[in-house]
């Protein structure tokens, strides 16, 4: 289980009209290792721009992330990646989607079938190992999105707004189940989202951010005891507490 | 509101599991009898049409009676194809037709999907290329015919050349609409696994883009038994284009016509083949498209 370190993160844009758009300007945090962090923010945040960077999917223009003490180039096996939207392998089975990073790590076929049943069993989809993506409801096909990420055994987990399509109740369930996985595998998780409720219940930390350019505006610990329960008093302080920030803009 | 928290939810979650679990498969097995009512209603409907057909023709020659030249009966057609499917010519000529036709289509598949592949990696190749490709697009096999005469003569190369023509543009340009269609999202998840540009060319990008292959692949093979008809009426002597225009010249319409059934049904049975062929391989229906 390795640490998350952001430091002083900026990067530019430069948008079609030839203007340049600052998505993110100076971000840094830090999530201790197997911390869960989740980060919210209104939309031109930079959240997702954040999100491709810590993948290592964009570089950044200043500032550097490091992943356990190693600065982050490109993606990597120690950084697992849960996308939103319907990234399934539409031609794959549940279980090969889940062998697809696997198999890109070049593993055996019997290893790759013990390790991705492994996974399918944690995240409550044993019985659908050869159903196809598009028989699945939503939450079972995040279910399986999240067991083809943690399939690679990554010591980071990184989640864009996972469940921001699903109904209402199977995203409650999907927040519980994330974070009884969570407790079970010691990942350290960065999950980004819209929603101040998904984050006051799953996270340790949470960052907020505001927009234009896009910055932290605070780092707020939520020491809640698990399990959290959402209609708790406590929990609406902490919530008052993140939406106060949201409202305001970033000072710093 | 205990319900909402994560200790109870685990067990909601399994027993929500075991429901949907026992309604996929009810459905699977529904499913699957419902899949063999449509599909034999779906024969009877292509039954329906082919009846439809003889009847129409059957009538026409009986209200009008037309000299055999002009139109024969569908006994007379029938009777010709069953005496000319117990000679070994025929079978010769439908062999060499489907050899020919194979053959360019085989080519064609190869380099259509290598080009189009090539293509969508490379943008210079693209900008230089793809006013030429979108040209002779346009050039019918047809017109290469004497050309390939002069080339090839009476050679098998010829054919096979005219047979690659017509396949090649169309499944090119199809295999390159469907790679770009692909989602960037797949591209990025591989990316995500650290997996090489090559291997998601073969993991990601070509089972994505699978179904658009195949419908390149099935109007490839059109345009490749198209192709070798015309090229075999003006420059062969063998070959099922061959014995329509061969028999044409003697005024054997009933040959013609069963000649033209012959080529209907192989070019039929082969385009259903390539489609089993692509369900085969990737039965997702549901891949992009």
């Amino acid at each position: 289980m390795l640490d998350i370190s952001i430091d002083n993160i900026s990067k530019t844009w430069r948008a079609p009209d030839g203007r340049e758009v600052v998505a993110l300007q100076g971000v840094s945090f830090d999530v201790p290792s197997g911390g869960f962090c989740c980060i919210v923010g209104p939309s031109g945040s930079g959240k997702s721009t954040l999100f491709d960077v810590i993948a290592g999917l964009e570089t950044p223009d200043h500032g550097r992330i490091l992943v356990g003490g190693e600065v982050v180039e490109r993606p990597g096996a120690d950084r697992g990646v849960v996308f939103q939207g319907r990234s399934l392998f539409p031609w794959r089975t549940v279980q090969g989607n889940v062998e697809f990073g696997l198999a890109a790590q070049g593993r055996r076929k019997t290893e790759r079938r013990h390790i991705s049943q492994s996974f399918i069993d944690l995240v409550g989809l044993s019985g659908f190992e050869a159903a196809l993506p598009s028989t699945l409801s939503g939450g079972m096909y995040q279910r399986a999105a999240v067991a083809r990420s943690l399939a690679t055994s990554p010591d980071v987990l990184l989640m864009d707004e996972p469940f921001g399509a699903l109904d209402a109740q199977s995203r409650e369930m999907m927040q519980s189940e994330l974070v009884r996985i969570w407790q079970t595998q010691g990942t350290t998780i960065l999950f980004i989202t819209h929603s101040v409720q998904e984050a006051v219940f799953l996270a340790d930390k949470i960052i907020v951010m505001s927009p234009r350019p896009g910055r932290v505006s605070a780092q707020i610990d939520v020491t809640l005891p698990r399990t959290r329960d959402r209609t708790g008093a406590d929990f609406g302080m902490v919530m008052k507490e993140v939406y106060a920030h949201l409202t305001t803009p970033a000072s710093a | 509101m205990h319900r909402f928290l994560a200790g109870p939810g685990g067990a909601a979650i399994a027993s929500k599991g075991d429901f949907n679990l026992t309604r996929h498969r009810a459905s699977a097995s529904v499913g699957w009898t419902r899949k063999l009512a449509s599909r034999s209603f779906g024969m009877l409907q292509a039954a329906t049409g082919i009846a439809i057909l003889l009847v129409g023709w059957e009538i026409v020659t009986v209200l009008f009676r037309p000299l055999p030249v002009i139109l024969p009966s569908p006994q007379d057609v029938f009777g010709r194809l069953v005496y000319l499917l117990s000679t070994s010519e025929t079978w010769s000529n439908l062999g060499i037709s489907l050899a020919r036709v194979v053959a360019g289509f085989l080519l064609g598949t190869g380099s259509g999907i290598s080009v189009a592949v090539l293509l969508t990696r490379h943008p210079f190749l693209d900008r230089s290329l793809r006013s030429v490709l979108v040209a002779l697009r346009f050039v019918i096999p047809f017109a290469w015919v004497p050309i390939a005469a002069y080339w090839f003569g009476l050679s098998e190369t010829g054919k096979v050349f005219i047979t690659w023509y017509a396949s090649f543009f169309v499944i090119a340009f199809q295999v390159r609409a469907g790679i770009e269609a692909v989602p960037d999202l797949y591209v990025r998840v591989a990316q995500t696994f650290g997996m090489s540009r090559r291997r998601t060319l073969w993991q990601v990008i070509l089972p994505a883009a699978w179904p658009k292959i195949i419908v390149g692949m099935r109007l490839g093979l059109s345009f490749a038994w198209v192709a070798i008809l015309a090229a075999e009426m003006v420059n062969a002597n063998s070959g099922i284009g061959y014995f329509i225009n061969y028999s044409g010249q003697f005024l054997a319409t009933d040959d013609v016509m069963a000649g033209m059934i012959m080529i209907g049904v192989l070019g039929f049975v082969t385009d259903q083949a390539l489609s089993l062929f692509g369900r085969l391989v990737l039965p997702g229906k549901d891949a992009p498209r």
